[in-house]
């Protein structure tokens, strides 16, 4: 927001500064007066429905809601009487007797409740009013989360979370009155919903027990977890998490607020999948003895490694990594490239053609906020990249951006679309009515995936610069930004790393007799790799396959030697996001069981 | 409305349109698959207010008109042709009285809940009224005459206690003359 006019007013007798167009609560904040909240949460609408913020205003007899009051200039403001006191304690009250906030038997009992913390904050042990206790639905029919009715203070937090940030709008309130109620979509269960996303973002939102992550319910307050704050490295975006973690275990996964990337955003791969999805880990080394795997010690399994390579041909040894490992695993590669006569990173679908010039767009994500008009060629990131899904839905719905989608597969983002059509030859009409949805826009922007890179996909990526550049007058095309797929493609592929597309073709070419997997935590395992045509053929051909992986698949059952290896919350490191930004890793656990993480399983094979 | 209703799996909803709404062109909508004309009126309503979000009550308006509630097929056919969020659809179509969710009766009994007609004993008129139609607050007899609701002041203030029936208004109403009143007037509709 653009600071306005500046303006002082008196905040409990003290001088404070502030913006014209600041709300009272902002201008306080600032100047280190805390006010009590509820319904408020920064970077959404206020809603001003809870009345906790109240404060008195000179010259107004009536109370007003301090998040959503603006501030006047040379205003005197008292945040905290006791009238104030009174009145707050008062709208607790009223929140308690409403609906069942007895606290021993909810999830977020014992610090990790905003209303609970309230209450203690003005020394509430009981009210003076009779408890309404409707008996409202439970609902547990959604795979990572419920939402208890009976906990809800019907702030509308949820809403406009799901609204604002992940721009679906599940939520609402529903019916008038009493029998207000927080409605998903018409009215069904959550399981049922047909636009949820699983986003979560809801839950990280709600004050209360409403809205609780189900894997966590009752594994202790989050109050009393560890937490560490690091990336997710499920796709190149590269939000920031912050992992709960207590007897080195997971609790829960929340975005990261700080985190430059996501600002405390995520979508449901980033936060629930990794840690909520049963995978079976690979916690020992494992030696294939009379065609059983069987475990093996550490120094054994390298041991068994170290023979087979110097047994095996020079000039037939490959290494495929996969595109998920660390940037210091990607220098521990380039160090031990030598050993190998190719190394080859496995990444997805047409996605090579992306790695061959690899290009890192610079503040991307910046850019989704500026621009007026988007252009989405041959990227699917409601599927891929969910935090960027949910800001092309923003986009369109809060700041009416035109958008036009051309896209091989259908997604929800159609429903949000001015044009989408299938990437095929398109016709002249079609250019023009592009032409016209964007007649007016003054700063588009083009964002393109992997599916982009056919021969088609690049006539119409051609033409589309071409619009754009004409189409918009008096603007600026902003630069385009490339939307890869695998996590840390471009960076691997930067770092001389070849993208292998056609796995079998590369391994045909050159007669493979050795081929070391490092699959890391692709959550299949790496199991990807035997469904290229061919490829199982091949594995069996070659003489040795070592796998490096976290996840057992059927790649481990084609293996010699299996070596487990760590999982994203349990490395160290870093890895480059789309936007070419360096982004930490920190281990919030030890490894499980024996497993090491790549850059040190591969330091001790090659040492 | 405590109970969420399940979302009827055979819904129809009109398919996702392909290449719509640029802005000039009014989006041609597909006919609705179940082929019932009454879709065809609403798609002149939605054509009327040009897919306007800010239309959806006129439109609500016009359904309910139009099917006599307000289905969740209905709602997400509105909802996907206005391209707005079904839940906001829902929670607009909840708020208002007015509109129906569930099957209404032909006629509906109105009791007036406001100040005044509170204060006269609505709240019994509308338990008396209950028991002799057979049904709760909310509810449509069984042979789909009457449905029984509840209105804030309907502008009758002086003749408190006061109820409508259709068009048709009744006044002072008082509670121990509901059973009498229902004998008399109520065979008027059929
Ligand atoms: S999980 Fe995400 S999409 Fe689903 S209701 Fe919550 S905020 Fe909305
Ligand atoms: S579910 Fe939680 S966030 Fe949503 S309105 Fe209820 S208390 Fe607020
Ligand atoms: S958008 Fe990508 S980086 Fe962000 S949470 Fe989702 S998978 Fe993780
Ligand atoms: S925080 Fe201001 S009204 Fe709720
Ligand atoms: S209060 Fe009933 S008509 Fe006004």
């Amino acid at each position: 927001m653009i600071a306005g006019k500046e303006i002082s007013l008196t905040i409990d007798g003290k001088p404070c500064k502030g913006a014209l167009g600041q709300t009272i609560l902002q201008v306080a904040g600032d100047n280190g007066i805390e006010i009590p909240t509820l319904c408020y949460l920064k970077n959404l609408s206020p809603w001003g429905g809870c009345r906790m913020c109240i404060v008195e205003v000179q010259g107004s007899p009536k109370v007003v809601p301090a998040c959503s009051t603006p501030a006047t200039d040379g205003s005197t403001v008292i945040t905290n009487s006791e009238r104030l006191q009174g009145l707050r304690r008062l709208t607790l009250e009223l929140l308690f007797s409403e609906r069942n906030h007895f606290c021993p038997i909810c999830p977020m009992n014992k610090g990790d409740c905003d209303l609970q913390q309230q209450a203690y904050g003005f020394g509430i042990d009981s009210i003076r009013y009779p408890y309404l206790y409707p008996a409202l639905l439970v609902d547990v029919s959604g795979k990572y989360f419920g939402l208890d009715h009976n906990r809800c203070i019907l702030c509308t937090r949820c809403v406009r979370t799901c609204d604002e940030i992940e721009g679906v709008h599940t939520l609402d309130i529903g019916n008038r009155g009493v029998k207000n109620q927080i409605v998903v979509d018409l009215n069904v269960m959550f399981g049922a919903s047909t636009t949820c996303t699983s986003c979560g973002a809801c839950v990280a939102a709600c004050p209360t027990g409403a809205l609780f992550d189900k894997s966590a319910a009752f594994h202790g307050p989050l109050s009393r977890c560890q937490q560490v704050r690091t990336t997710c490295t499920e796709c190149p975006v590269g939000c920031g998490l912050v992992v709960y973690t207590k007897d080195n275990r997971i609790v829960d996964v929340f975005g990261d607020a700080e985190s430059t990337v996501s600002r405390g955003h995520l979508c449901r791969r980033g936060r629930y999948e990794t840690w909520v999805e049963p995978r079976p880990r690979i916690l020992r080394p494992m030696v294939r003895r009379d065609g059983h795997l069987v475990p093996t010690s550490w120094g054994d399994a390298v041991h068994t490694v170290k023979t087979l390579i110097s047994a095996s041909n020079h000039g037939q040894n490959a290494m495929l990594v996969s595109p998920r490992v660390t940037n210091e695993t990607m220098r521990t590669l380039q160090k031990i490239g030598l050993r190998f006569d190719h190394i080859g990173m496995f990444v997805a679908d047409k996605e090579s053609a992306l790695c061959t010039s690899p290009e890192f767009s610079t503040d991307a994500m910046k850019r989704l906020d500026d621009a007026d008009g988007m252009i989405l060629l041959g990227a699917q990131p409601s599927r891929e990249q969910g935090v960027v899904a949910a800001k092309i839905r923003v986009a369109v719905r809060k700041r009416g951006v035109k958008l036009v989608i051309l896209n091989s597969r259908r997604s929800d983002l159609d429903a949000y679309a001015d044009i989408s059509a299938p990437i095929v030859t398109l016709e002249r009409k079609f250019w023009n009515r592009v032409g016209e949805v964007l007649g007016n826009v003054k700063r588009p922007v083009l964002i393109y995936g992997a599916a982009a890179m056919t021969a088609v996909g690049v006539t119409i990526l051609d033409r589309l610069t071409k619009v754009l550049t004409s189409q918009c007058n008096g603007g600026e095309m902003l630069a385009p930004i490339q939307l890869p797929t695998s996590t840390n493609s471009l960076a691997l592929a930067a770092g001389g790393v070849e993208p292998v597309e056609d796995i079998s073709t590369w391994l045909g070419v050159q007669p493979v007799n050795f081929l070391y997997v490092v699959a890391s935590d692709e959550p299949d395992g790496g199991a990807r790799l035997l469904k290229e045509p061919h490829v199982r053929a091949f594995l069996e051909q070659i003489d040795c396959v070592v796998v490096q992986a976290s996840y057992e698949s059927a790649l481990t059952d084609v293996a010699r030697v299996v070596l487990p290896s760590a999982i994203w919350c349990e490395k160290n490191g870093s890895v480059t996001n789309f936007e070419g930004r360096a982004l930490p890793l920190r281990a919030a656990l030890a490894p499980s069981g024996e497993a090491r993480e790549d850059n040190i399983v591969l330091e001790t094979v090659f040492a | 409305m405590s109970e969420p209703v399940a979302a009827p799996t055979n819904s129809i909803t009109p398919p996702p349109q392909t290449h719509v709404r640029s802005g000039s062109t009014a989006p041609l909508l597909p006919h609705h698959p179940s082929g019932d004309q009454r879709f065809a009126s609403l798609d002149q309503t939605l054509q009327h207010y040009k897919f306007e979000p800010t239309a959806l009550i006129q439109v609500l308006h016009a359904a309910q008109h139009l099917f006599g509630y307000l289905a969740p097929d209905v709602l997400r056919y509105i909802a996907s042709a206005m391209k707005l969020p079904l839940a906001h659809v829902y929670g607009v179509t909840t708020f208002y009285n007015f509109f129906s969710i569930v099957p209404r009766g032909k006629y509906q009994i109105m009791v007036c809940t406001g100040t005044t007609c509170h204060v006269r004993g609505s709240a019994t008129v509308v338990e008396r009224l209950g028991q002799q139609l057979g049904i709760k607050h909310g509810e449509t007899t069984k042979d789909g005459l009457f449905s029984l609701q509840t209105a804030r002041c309907i502008g009758a203030c002086a003749l408190a206690p006061a109820i409508t029936i259709g068009d048709d208004v009744y006044g002072k109403l008082s509670p121990d003359k509901i059973p009498r009143f229902c004998q008399k007037e109520l065979k008027k509709y059929v």
